[in-house]
């Protein structure tokens, strides 16, 4: 009788419990990762959104082979995000980054911490978009050197030379 | 996922420094405290989402992302306006389509004329001999044109068209009155399957020769798809219509046309010209035996010897005009239609076997594989244009994408 229970209930969706940890373990790591291309928080929370869509939509596709699930993911989100900055050139929408709220709070806050965090963002502020697509990369997505470089379409060496030169112009412009 | 993977080619104080910079990211107590502070710096810089949009997003993982206005939940319409519109453009999709279909008629075409070719005949057959009256039907026919003088009714011209409702198979023509001479004519159109075709034709002569009949001339085309015949068959009117009743019955009739013409003053005029020249040449005879001079005698002997011949000229006339009436002229075409392998049991194929299954099921192989062939044809030339262009519209998108970033 337990036997026949147990063949009568559904078998666990392996794909969708993968799916469930890994939107568990990166879901705000791609929104970090989206607000650093996009500097929107809207914008950024779509992006995420349709990310994960695309991801389990096309979870079956997913190869391990190529590369972790963590770098399959902000793959999808890279292309979104790019896709998103497109739009908005297209359209013109946004000519300007616009002030993030929350940052804004961050800012005004006193003390050493508040300031140091707006160093940093003056720093990130004053990289290319590829170096803080970099930085995002490393930093939020937390992405190896090779995963980096497969999403780039850049070889590995290239990649770690790419990471390193950001990271120090990032360096550079906190100190 | 190896963090503290390093490339061999950096440089070494390259990859030192970035050996430290993941060491900062896991969070290692030995990294740089400075770049551990950035690190630091840096994931806290960027805010994280909405509570609301989390829950929201939370729940749409949860349900498994139903579609938009499918469940309870449905995503904002900013979401959905920023999803990629699906670039499945109706041109290349309708050619594609267009494609299919004409591979696979062309196809089908290409093998239904494959099958057709392969078994080709044609048969003339010699008109039969030395059946009754068949010397006179042939003469009577020849004669036919050069009848001006019919007397009585004439039933004209052929009946029905094809298409139209046949006359019932086999109904006597109207029977002409008592000592008339009558010439009948039938037309008869059949139609039967292409597989039944031969054994058709074989029946009509079979029929003919069993009636009395003879077949004065005969062309049967047989093909595996189809073929015709065409019989011209002299029978005695007297089985006329038992044997157009049979031979209706071999196969489907498109048509039945009957004609009668009397030829009765021809008979007559013929006798009655063979009556006077008999009795001509009674009366020569008669002289004959009366002439006292050699000159009468041979005048005598001169007209006796041209009413003879005459008299010979006469009955073959005589005999010619009885046997037009006497014989009934039935031209039978037959046509063959579908292919031979499609003959059901009421046409005489037989009951489907294991051996018609298997032939079948070779033929239903050899129609996929040909339209595999041709649709191969068809898609390799196609994936030769698509697969490069697929190529480039991905690159394209790709440099897009990465000009997007420059743009920034």
């Amino acid at each position: 009788m337990g036997d026949t229970l147990t063949m009568a209930l559904p078998a666990p969706n392996t794909a969708t419990f993968a799916f469930d940890a890994l939107y568990r373990a990166s879901v705000d790591d791609v929104h970090a990762y989206a607000w650093s291309l996009l500097h929107d928080r809207a914008a950024a929370e779509d992006v995420t959104a349709l990310a994960f869509e695309r991801a389990y939509r096309r979870r079956g596709r997913y190869d391990p082979a190529k590369g972790s699930e963590r770098a399959w993911i902000f793959g999808i989100a890279r292309n979104a995000a790019l896709d998103e900055l497109r739009r908005r050139r297209r359209t013109a929408a946004l000519m300007t980054d616009p002030q993030d709220p929350a940052a804004a709070a961050a800012v005004s806050r006193a003390g050493e911490e508040a300031e140091r965090r707006a160093t940093v963002r003056a720093a990130l502020a004053t990289l290319d978009a590829r170096d803080r697509e970099l930085v995002a990369l490393k930093f939020h997505a937390g992405l190896s050197n090779a995963e980096i470089a497969e999403l780039l379409g850049v070889s590995e060496s290239n990649a770690g030379t790419k990471v390193h030169r950001a990271v120090t112009k990032l360096r550079e412009a906190c100190a | 996922m190896s963090r503290h993977h390093t490339d061999t080619d950096l440089d070494p104080t390259v990859a030192a420094e970035l050996n430290a910079l993941e060491a900062a990211l896991t969070g290692d107590p030995a990294a740089p405290p400075e770049l551990a502070a950035l690190v630091a710096s840096v994931r806290e810089d960027a805010p994280g989402p909405n509570m609301s949009f989390r829950e929201e997003l939370d729940t749409r993982v949860a349900d498994g992302f139903p579609a938009a206005g499918g469940g309870a939940r449905t995503w904002p319409a900013a979401v959905r306006a920023r999803l990629p519109r699906i670039s499945l453009t109706p041109g290349p999709a309708l050619g594609l389509a267009a494609a299919v279909v004409i591979a696979l008629v062309v196809s089908v075409g290409v093998l239904g004329q494959a099958g057709t070719e392969t078994a080709s005949t044609t048969e003339t057959l010699r008109p039969i001999s030395g059946g009754p009256g068949a010397s006179g039907a042939a003469s009577a026919t020849d004669a036919q044109p050069s009848e001006p003088s019919a007397v009585g009714r004439t039933e004209g011209a052929y009946g029905p068209a094809p298409g139209t409702v046949a006359p019932a198979p086999g109904s006597p023509t109207p029977t002409p009155k008592s000592g008339r001479k009558v010439q009948r004519t039938t037309r008869l159109s059949l139609t039967t399957s292409a597989g039944r075709l031969q054994d058709v034709a074989d029946d009509v002569v079979h029929l003919t020769q069993s009636a009395g009949g003879v077949v004065q001339s005969s062309n049967v085309d047989a093909t595996d798809r189809g073929g015709s015949a065409a019989f011209e068959l002299s029978v005695p009117t007297a089985e006329a219509d038992e044997t157009i009743k049979r031979l209706s019955a071999l196969a489907h009739v498109d048509s039945l046309s009957q004609a009668t013409i009397d030829i009765t003053a021809s008979y007559v005029a013929a006798a009655d010209l063979l009556s006077d020249t008999r009795a001509e040449l009674r009366t020569s005879l008669k002289a004959l035996k009366g002439a006292k001079t050699d000159a009468g005698i041979a005048r005598l002997r001169k007209r006796i010897r041209d009413r003879r011949r005459e008299i010979a000229s006469l009955e073959g006339q005589v005999k010619r005009v009885r046997a037009r009436a006497d014989n009934t002229t039935v031209s039978v075409s037959l046509t063959g239609r579908g292919s031979s392998k499609a003959d059901d049991g009421s046409a005489g194929g037989g009951p489907w076997s294991p051996g018609d299954a298997a032939g079948d099921a070779l033929r239903v192989l050899e129609v996929a594989a040909g339209v595999l062939l041709i649709a191969l044809a068809v898609a390799v030339p196609l994936g030769l244009i698509l697969l490069p262009a697929l190529f480039g519209a991905r690159v394209t998108r790709r440099r897009r994408r990465e000009h997007a970033l420059d743009a920034v």
